[in-house]
């Protein structure tokens, strides 16, 4: 699975694209409804995370080994050579993020509403998704699954910059700003241990996160 | 759909078969929004009113037959082209929590906006004009056809009349075309010009409220009896409901 880590990012990328078109197709029924694509989502997903630990389990103990640091999300000897491989990503899909934050201005409302502003869809939707799959399946790549990080950090940013979607920087940043403050944690909290980055960036970034909620409900900003 | 004669009319139907699934919701149906005129689409629940204005606004594609814009399928108009033309207020529309009015109007001019230029003055005049009245995206958006999917549902009495008005001002003073769908028969007869009837998808009966809405019609449509009396307001036809329900002793003692 993680033979060498160079092969990695390209598996991951491959691997994400196979998975997210399989669950495009599946829920593709004269057009896409939101319900059954999250339901197809987890569905799927559920399968791959069985199919992953049957890996686990059968295969080669050392490698098994490797894997599971990799699967719970480490930074852990990661240099300059990730990063250059992820600018180059970064290069193409910034673009893309851009157009994909003015597109969510109008898709924010409910479909038809979208429909009758001209707005193409399914095209947007398509698009949007490709979008997501390639980041998520390169930042994966690089730094395994760090769960939690790509639903959280738009929550916060938006409950931040206090604005009615969510902003598309701020966003990026405060993605960051979790995933390297929960890196220190990770290393310092039980030092010399070193612990994987995953395990601590949820549990730092949810408490804040279910924070910000509560504050809002209250306040009602 | 074969070669078509030219339109009179800037949005029309012809020949719509609607279906969900397997289920054919409407067959064979012609109809048409009269310009600069407000038609109003009356109806039993599930009659296919609701329906056949989604396909008017190209929310549904139909299975056959056609809708025409300026004489031209709406199929083949670029959906940004139509969105020039055509604005469509849904049922039961959703905007995001939190949002400004002028953030909320100037989502609804994108179809006049283009990636270089993304504010005009026109922007600024919908503004104006949005924020002085009830503003939404659809009205932002400018349109000389409105479809409007049972605007005044959730509505008390007198945001409803003001809803309706302002249909009423955009119709008359910008003299834009107006298709709805209402689920009020005497609001229906009292703003429209063009009403349609409709039960289990097809046209009952169409033309101006004064001479279409009779009792006959509301028990043929409805399967109501009822007494149809001249609106004392305005004069448009007032549907008043038979008796109430009321027990057989109580009619009893009220015939002895």
């Amino acid at each position: 699975m993680v033979g060498s880590t160079g092969e990695a990012p390209y598996a991951a990328v491959a691997g994400g694209l196979v998975a997210g078109l399989l669950v495009y197709a599946l829920a593709w029924r004269r057009g896409l409804h939101a319900q059954r694509f999250v339901l197809i989502g987890i569905g799927i997903s559920v399968a791959l995370s069985s199919l992953t630990s049957v890996f686990l389990t059968k295969g080669d103990g050392f490698q098994a080994q490797a894997a599971k640091v990799w699967m719970t999300g480490s930074l852990n000897g990661s240099g300059y050579e990730q990063a250059g491989r992820l600018a180059w990503v970064l290069l193409a899909a910034v673009p893309v993020a851009l157009w994909a934050a003015r597109a969510q201005r109008s898709i924010s409302f409910d479909g038809a509403t979208a429909v009758g502003l001209g707005l193409r869809l399914d095209r947007i939707r398509l698009g949007m998704a490709l979008l997501g799959i390639v980041l998520a399946s390169c930042a994966a790549g690089a730094a395994g699954p760090v769960d939690f990080v790509a639903l959280m950090a738009p929550q916060i940013a938006l409950r931040l910059a206090r604005s009615a979607q969510v902003p598309l920087f701020c966003s990026a940043l405060t993605g960051a700003l979790v995933v390297v403050l929960a890196d220190l944690i990770a290393r310092r909290l039980l030092a010399p241990t070193e612990l994987p980055v995953g395990v601590v960036a949820g549990t730092v970034g949810a408490p804040y996160l279910m924070w910000l909620l509560i504050r809002s409900r209250r306040g009602g900003f | 759909m074969s070669a078509h004669q030219p339109s009179a009319h800037r949005l029309e139907a012809r020949g719509l078969t609607l279906a969900y699934e397997a289920r054919t919701v409407v067959e064979g149906l012609d109809i048409r929004g009269p310009d600069g005129r407000v038609t109003v689409i009356v109806g039993p629940n599930a009659c296919g009113k609701s329906t056949l204005l989604r396909a008017l606004g190209r929310l549904l594609k139909p299975v056959r037959g056609a809708v025409l814009l300026d004489g031209e399928e709406l199929a083949r108009i670029p959906t940004k082209r139509i969105a020039q033309r055509l604005g469509l207020l849904p049922q039961s529309p959703t905007a995001p929590e939190g949002i400004s009015v002028a953030d909320l109007v100037s989502r609804g001019r994108q179809p006049h906006q283009s990636w270089w230029q993304q504010w005009s003055p026109e922007d600024e005049t919908a503004v104006s004009e949005a924020l002085e009245r009830t503003s939404t995206a659809e009205l932002a958006q400018g349109t000389d056809i409105l479809l409007l999917d049972e605007p005044t549902t959730y509505l008390d009495i007198a945001h409803q009349v003001e809803v309706l008005d302002l249909v009423r001002r955009l119709n008359v003073e910008r003299g834009r075309t107006v298709v709805a769908v209402l689920h009020d028969l005497n609001q229906a007869a009292r703003y429209a010009d063009h009403l349609v009837a409709m039960r289990d998808g097809r046209v009952v009966a169409q033309g101006a409220p004064g001479e279409v809405v009779t009792a006959e019609l509301v028990r043929e449509v409805f399967g109501l009896d009822s007494v149809v009396v001249p609106d004392p307001v305005t004069g448009t036809p007032l549907v008043v409901p038979g008796a109430p329900w009321a027990s057989t002793t109580a009619t009893a003692a009220v015939d002895a």
